[in-house]
């Protein structure tokens, strides 16, 4: 055929309307993020229920404890002074088990959600970059999974705080605030973080899902067996809520309670969530930059 | 100023080649990008959505490359193909959502102006769920506009939508364009791109054909018959209606629809409308699959097999 025909210029006219800065959009994906997950109670809102479950329960257990009719009662006295005292670190398996379910519900599946609704088409069509995607998922997912994770055990150090008896007591014990924040970040980044990867590994929802739990349940079942057995403190870490709690009894000062937790260092349980944070947010790039590249998401 | 410029522009999904060779120009007005399925539409719209890098040559947006330059992208709006989208959102939340992306500041205001210009302020806090086809686009259009781009790119937004909505969305995308932004529609349907402009865009197996008046191919494609897919609750009453026509050369019943091939589609749809009307029949899609397209690109490529 034949060239026909001009097409005719009838010109463009420049938007000049306000704008806001390309480095905000990470914020915009973490918002909607969140709006998501509060849209239905068994994605998000029924496991804040549970979270706020243990903080009443584990609160009122270091408010029961404190009761001064322990005092002087011996051994009996001592006793409840130390269940005062291991409800916050203790509850701390607690939460973990809360954010795990919100993994399962959320977490998991959010990448691979995005590849199969075709979201991806939306986002990168838009002046999205791939590092604003991935902190907007990453934050919105932090977002949500330290409302289980770290304002809980925030919360009941500083309830413990409250129950001091003295000036000297409270001073002694104003280090809870850091130490809780820091177990409840360390929570919160890696049930944040690695269920994010692994949903960063399938294109289909189930399959991610599948992936992160048998890697949680079975993966960290054989490790815990694996340290137990061979008296090796780092493969048992590799279990998620075991190097958490591991961290958790070293920081609060608890005996180090079973054969899961018995040979965990400190250093050995931060180093094991660090690692598999660090690995899944390598995960969560590569596999993001390379479906923006390849135009992953767009029906042809 | 060109809006697009495509320079020798190629694209490979692996060993399969999606556009070869392609050197283009766009300077503006509303562009229909023509072929049948498979022919590269989408990979050239998304190319310019800054989807896809171009595997070899150069395609520019605004003189800059919208893959890598997210200004560029920022003056693009994009209603892509395909039906996915967030569905538990209302229309208003989804469109927000992209007006927020696009970094819209008052997005909330610029979501609610979007889907005005669609028509959908009535439905616009019920979620996309339950939305119709007709709908579902409209939709679309909205977060393609939301951010106020000079450049819209909607991929076969007329796929599917009945009678009535097709109308309304052609007008809608023609006032988009009398008030100045560059649209390129693409479609497998010449009757479709017909109804929104006469510039045409040809395309096919990866490579742009030619490019002009619209009305040059419809002379060579009138050759050939065209063919309608209609579902409907009755089919029968339809196939009634069209049986007598000189224009129609074959009429094939399927489950709940009725295929029509006319030589004179004009005549058909504007029968086929009175048909309607007519019997109260409900019409639930209606298509034209592009058989008769490709015929036409085969007869004028000389691939006759």
């Amino acid at each position: 055929m034949a060239m026909t025909g001009q097409i005719h210029d009838l010109g463009y006219k420049r938007y000049a309307g306000a704008r806001r800065d390309a480095g905000t959009r990470w914020r915009v994906i973490m918002r909607h993020q969140i709006a998501m997950a509060w849209k239905t109670w068994w994605r998000f809102k029924a496991w804040v229920g549970m979270a706020v479950l243990i903080s009443f329960i584990a609160g009122a257990v270091m408010y029961i404890f404190s009761n001064r009719m322990f005092h002087g009662m011996g051994r009996v006295g001592d006793a409840a002074l130390m269940i005062r005292d291991v409800a916050l670190p203790q509850s701390i398996a607690w939460y973990c088990r809360a954010a795990f379910i919100t993994s399962l519900t959320l977490g998991g599946t959010i990448i691979a959600g995005d590849v199969q609704s075709g979201a991806f088409t939306f986002y990168f069509a838009r002046s999205v970059r791939p590092r604003d995607y991935v902190l907007g998922k990453l934050g919105g997912l932090g977002a949500i999974t330290a409302c289980i994770t770290m304002i809980g055990p925030v919360l009941l150090a500083g309830l413990r705080l409250g129950l001091c008896e003295s000036a000297s007591d409270l001073v002694d014990h104003l280090v809870l605030l850091p130490k809780a924040l820091l177990v409840g970040g360390l929570a919160t980044c890696a049930y944040a973080a690695v269920p994010l990867g692994f949903s960063a590994l399938a294109d289909s929802r189930r399959t991610a899902l599948a992936m992160w739990a048998a890697y949680y349940l079975v993966g960290g079942t054989i490790a815990i067996m694996i340290g137990s057995i061979s008296h090796t403190g780092w493969i048992a870490a590799l279990d998620l809520p075991t190097a958490i709690q591991g961290v958790a009894n070293h920081l609060f000062g608890m005996p180090l309670i079973g054969p899961r937790l018995s040979g965990i260092t400190m250093a050995e349980g931060i180093t094991s969530v660090v690692a598999q944070v660090v690995a899944a947010i390598a995960i969560v790039w590569t596999a993001v930059d390379r479906a923006q590249k390849t135009g992953i998401g767009g029906s042809t | 100023m060109s809006v697009v410029v495509a320079d020798r522009c190629s694209k490979w999904y692996g060993h399969v080649l999606g556009i070869s060779d392609v050197s283009w120009t766009l300077k503006g007005g509303i562009v229909g990008l023509l072929g049948p399925n498979g022919a590269g539409k989408s990979t050239l719209i998304k190319m310019m959505a800054g989807l896809l890098r171009p595997s070899r040559g150069s395609l520019t947006v605004f003189g800059g490359s919208p893959f890598d330059d997210v200004d560029v992208r920022r003056r693009i709006g994009y209603a892509p193909e395909h039906e996915k989208t967030w569905d538990m959102l209302t229309a208003l939340e989804l469109v927000e959502v992209m007006a927020e992306l696009a970094g819209v500041a008052n997005a909330r205001k610029a979501a609610k102006d979007a889907l005005a210009q669609m028509g959908m302020t009535d439905a616009m806090n019920r979620r996309v769920k339950g939305f119709s086809k007709g709908m579902r686009q409209r939709t679309k259009l909205a977060t393609a506009i939301a951010h106020d781009p000079e450049f819209l790119l909607l991929d076969e937004p007329l796929t599917g939508v009945d009678p009535v909505a097709r109308i309304d969305i052609v007008e809608r995308i023609k006032k988009l364009g009398e008030a100045g932004k560059t649209i390129i529609v693409s479609s497998h349907v010449l009757y479709e791109i017909e109804a929104l402009t006469s510039d045409i865009v040809v395309i096919y197996r990866g490579q742009v054909l030619a490019e002009g008046n619209v009305y040059e191919i419809r002379k060579l494609i009138d050759q050939h018959p065209h063919r309608i897919r209609v579902e409907c609750d009755q089919p029968r009453t339809i196939a009634a209606a069209l049986a007598t026509a000189d224009h129609v050369a074959r009429i094939v019943f399927e489950r709940g629809a009725v295929l029509i091939e006319t030589r004179d589609p004009d005549r058909c749809y504007d029968q086929l409308a009175q048909a309607v009307l007519e019997g109260g029949v409900a019409v639930s899609a209606l298509s034209s699959p592009d058989n008769n397209l490709g015929a036409v690109f085969d007869y004028l490529t000389g691939d006759r097999r």
